[in-house]
């Protein structure tokens, strides 16, 4: 354990909702000033785990540290934790401004003091101008800025956001994903992110954690957990991915051999970590790391035949439904300014792949 | 949401709906102005019938014991009703819910007589087992309606707090206010019209209650209903025409005004307001 | 929770708790103890149910008030009686009710508020003037009665107070909005497109209703006839003040026996039979209005 860099630990978290498991002994870990995202499909645990962190629900089991101070058994209001409620949660019959200072009058400040940070904050995410506006007057994403402003005026030590982008449309959601993670970076609080949106974890978070089923699958910077995922859960999850299975052959020296059924022939990859023959596994493969020509390539890269089954136009890139001489269908983007964006249907081609492009799960 | 529209078969119901429910009450208040004592013979205009009103010291003393039992009763009953509102609607499951649920959901259709007898029945034997009540009166009239107003008050504040985003007294607490104070700071203003409601429409019930009122009152304890009642079981009267006009008036003035009240505050939202885009 | 939090909660629920447990259920026990005791004159008008007799304490209950109640063709009659006024109300209430609640769902806003506001003002001005309005019309002397014979379409006024008729149209006015706002409630909530899609689907306008509009209200229709026909079954005033002396409802004889022959034991057996009756459609709203107003449970979310 990185005790030093830790700044939010849970240790071993347990709650279940009757019969149902929601979080299954989760350790974890948040660094100081990162922002960090719990990442997972919907009823995965991430919302009861971030609703744990601020206390409004107490867990059967585990323990969660602040700054190395136990807050377990602290209730909401007196954890320097602030939240972003998926619906905003604004209080309907105060304004913008009173919404704001709705956390620093609980403080007992003094109201010059008040005034000052409400100022501040609003100013910080644009909303100075609507500060006498009530909730009800104001579009999504003004709310949304709103509720940010609110969560932030106490400068709390960690700052949680449930679904921040659940209650945007489409195209606000993009914009607001950069914007939200400026305003965070610049008033520099630590942040934990909930999402079931892997494009939101990978934008915004420094750091994430992939959730399934009650548990941590996986945690690492967005970059690694998608080129490295532990996991056929995580490679899925994160991203397309092509996955073999298949069988260890032989360990020969530095290189493993694989019996894959679906590619013809032995593949060769790097050795990593502790397999052995005969173990069963999978291979992973990212449909944009497919290297895709007409030509075979050169036989030490293994090429493939494969005939384009159907191609989808992306814009910036082509998606094709490739099918490999055994009958599997694989996917492959190619950039949509390549020569090769132009294949049809029937067309013969051969993908091949470098060796640290693919990855080996052992489950 | 498809658009909303008026077809000719809906504008007849609406009608005769409305001619039904309102055409008693106009010939209500236009003969509460007939000179005549027969009161369905026009015999020109007056307002004789409202003067005798205000000379009939029965009908005026029997109006304030009314008035002043409802504006006890609703208030009392609007306390419990929130009270039990909240335990219904946010303190999920507890030791006797159901029981209590029962007794909330049952005065709303518990026939009258019943509950009258009930009640009578009980202040009776409590005298008698512990001496209290001593007399019947306006104080048993009171327990009466605070018990059956209650049970409408409840409703109406437990299905407003059902509508209310939970997240919106976690977020208060999450702010730094203790559940006490995130309950009085954000709940209980969202609440108000709802209280208010409630408040008015126990009013109302209180002060038009006939039945419970004749078995729990005593001598000398006589609600408007019970004078009313006692008049109108001999035939038809132009002096309680004329008070049915001035009740019928009082509450179309505070219903207008309500709606006014609301109409103004929407207004006032959407003056505000922007378009949605950002 | 905190101590603190547990004992607020005690007594947020404790009082009205408490309150409803002495005024309202505790009187039912009542009733029922003096339902078995014999009449007296006296003060109060009922025997004890334990009495002191010969040094011993003895147990004095009898079934006599319901034996006398269920042998007696009169009241009998009454409760029959009394179930059909109130069903046949009940129906009249809802085919007047529906297609106003209907028409009421459909209009656009904001002229919808004001026909609900329409519906609902009635039901705030007094109960027994409204059924006084209905003594000045329908009196042999009354408006309607005139009406009728200066128009020549009678030549004698034709009995309709003191009828049948006249409670039926007491109870159906009375309680009209009561059948009308809980089938609004369910109609307003009904996605239209429904009935749209229906139509495009090739069904007839009958068909529509039938299969989509009236399932789809059903909730609403059974809590308003419900709100209809359990207080109607004991109503005292319209019968008293509308219906003739051969009008037989029950809480009329309720009144009667309570308040003109003080016979507090019969009343009080009258009253325990008549919420045995209706016991059954008031279990019905209890579980219509709990499944209702069910809190959504919270699902553990993310």
């Amino acid at each position: 354990m990185n005790g030093a860099r830790s700044f939010l630990e849970l240790r071993g978290v347990v709650q279940r909702f009757g019969e149902v498991v929601a979080v299954d002994h989760v350790d974890l870990e948040v660094r100081r000033g990162e922002i960090f995202a719990l990442l997972g499909s919907s009823g995965c645990g991430k919302t009861s785990l971030l609703r744990i962190i601020a206390g409004l629900e107490s867990p059967e089991a585990g323990r969660v540290l602040l700054a190395g101070r136990d807050i377990s058994a602290l209730p909401p209001h007196r954890r320097p934790v602030n939240m972003m409620f998926q619906s905003y949660a604004l209080f309907p019959h105060m304004t913008v401004a009173q919404n704001v200072a709705f956390g620093l009058r609980q403080d007992r400040l003094p109201k010059a003091e008040i005034a000052e940070r409400t100022d501040r904050v609003l100013e910080l995410v644009q909303m100075a101008g609507l500060r006498d506006r009530r909730p009800a007057q104001l579009s999504g994403g003004q709310q949304q800025r709103v509720a940010l402003a609110r969560s932030l005026a106490k400068e709390p030590q960690l700052l949680l956001l449930d679904e921040p982008m659940a209650a945007l449309d489409r195209q606000l959601r993009a914009e607001m994903q950069y914007e939200l993670a400026e305003i965070i970076r610049r008033v520099r609080v630590t942040c934990i992110i909930v999402t079931h949106d892997q494009e939101e974890a990978m934008v915004m978070a420094d750091r994430l954690a992939l959730m399934h089923a009650g548990r941590v699958v996986q945690t690492g910077p967005p970059a690694d957990v998608y080129a490295r995922p532990n996991s056929r859960f995580s490679a899925a999850f994160l991203g397309r991915v092509n996955l073999f299975e298949g069988r260890v052959q032989a360990v020969a020296g530095e290189e493993l051999v694989l019996d894959l059924p679906e590619l013809g022939g032995p593949v060769r990859v790097p050795a990593s970590g502790a397999v052995s023959a005969g173990q069963p596994v999978c291979l992973a493969l990212r449909p944009e790391r497919l290297r895709l020509s007409r030509e075979p390539a050169a036989e030490a890269d293994r090429p493939e035949r494969v005939v384009v089954e159907d191609a989808g136009f992306l814009g910036s890139q082509v998606h094709y439904h490739l099918r490999l001489d055994s009958g599997r269908l694989v996917d492959a983007l190619v950039p949509g300014s390549s020569e090769l964006a132009g294949l049809e249907h029937g067309e013969t081609a051969w993908i091949s792949w470098a060796p640290r492009d693919a990855v080996l799960l052992a489950e | 949401m498809t658009a909303r529209r008026s077809t000719p078969w809906s504008r007849m119901w609406l009608a005769i709906g409305f001619a039904f429910l309102y055409l008693p009450m106009l010939v209500l208040v236009l003969y509460s102005f007939n000179e005549s004592r027969l009161v369905t013979v026009w015999a020109g205009f007056s307002t004789r019938w409202y003067a005798a009103l205000w000379q009939d010291r029965q009908i005026i003393d029997a109006a304030l014991l009314s008035l002043r039992i409802a504006l006890l009763a609703a208030s009392a009953a609007t306390l419990l009703g929130t009270l039990a509102g909240i335990a219904l609607a946010r303190f999920g499951r507890f030791p006797g819910r159901g029981l209590f649920g029962a007794m909330i959901t049952a005065p709303l259709v518990m026939p009258e007589v019943i509950t009258g007898l009930s009640l009578l029945l009980l202040f009776v034997s409590l005298a008698q087992l512990v001496g209290w009540p001593e007399h019947r009166g306006a104080l048993t009239i009171w327990i009466a309606h605070v018990t059956f107003c209650t049970a409408y008050v409840t409703v109406i504040v437990a299905g407003r707090l059902g509508e209310l985003d939970p997240a919106l007294e976690e977020a208060a607490q999450d702010l730094g206010a203790t559940p006490l104070r995130a309950f009085l700071s954000v709940t209980l203003p969202i609440l108000s019209p709802a209280l208010l409601a409630g408040w008015l429409l126990a009013f109302t019930l209180s002060l038009d209650d006939l039945v419970i009122a004749s078995f729990v009152t005593g001598p000398g304890a006589s609600t408007l209903p019970i004078v009313v009642f006692s008049s109108v079981r001999l035939g038809v009267s132009p002096k309680i025409n004329a008070l049915a006009t001035i009740l019928i008036v009082a509450v179309t003035l505070a219903a207008v005004l309500a709606l006014w009240l609301a109409g103004r505050q929407a207004a006032r939202r959407r003056a505000g307001a922007m378009p949605a885009a950002m | 929770m905190t101590a603190f939090g547990r004992r607020l909660r005690l007594l947020i629920t404790g009082i009205p708790f408490a309150w409803l447990l002495l005024f309202f259920l505790l009187p039912f026990v009542f009733v029922v103890k003096i339902s078995l005791a014999e009449a007296q004159i006296a003060i109060p008008p009922y025997t004890a149910l334990l009495a002191r007799v010969d040094g011993h304490w003895q147990w004095q209950a009898t079934l006599e008030n319901y034996a006398f109640l269920l042998s007696d063709r009169l009241y009998l009659l009454a409760y029959l009686n009394s179930l059909k006024i109130a069903a046949l109300s009940t129906l009249f209430c809802l085919l007047l009710a529906y297609p106003l609640a209907w028409a009421i769902a459909r209009a656009p806003q904001p002229a919808r508020n004001v026909y609900l506001l329409l519906v609902v003002l009635p039901s705030w001005t007094s109960f027994l003037i409204r059924v006084y309005a209905w003594m000045g019309i329908l009196g042999s002397n009354g408006y309607l009665n005139r009406l009728l014979l200066s128009l020549g379409l009678v030549d004698s006024p034709l009995p309709l107070l003191r009828t049948d008729f006249a409670v039926y149209v007491g109870i159906v006015y009375t309680y009209l909005p009561f059948m009308v706002l809980p089938i609004y409630t369910s109609l307003v909530r009904l996605d239209y497109r429904l009935v749209e899609a229906a139509r495009d689907l090739g069904a007839p306008a009958w068909r529509c209703f039938a299969s989509i509009v009236l399932p789809l209200s059903r909730a609403g229709v059974l809590a308003g006839c419900l709100l209809v026909f359990i207080p109607a079954t004991g109503e005292f005033v319209i019968p008293e003040l509308l219906g003739g002396a051969d009008t037989l409802m029950i809480g009329k004889v309720l009144w009667q026996e309570f308040f003109n022959n003080r016979d507090w034991p019969v009343a009080s057996a009258v009253a325990i039979l008549l919420l045995a009756l209706l016991l059954l459609p008031m279990l019905l709203y209890y579980r219509q209005q709990a499944a209702d107003s069910a809190p959504g449970r919270t699902v553990a979310g993310g």
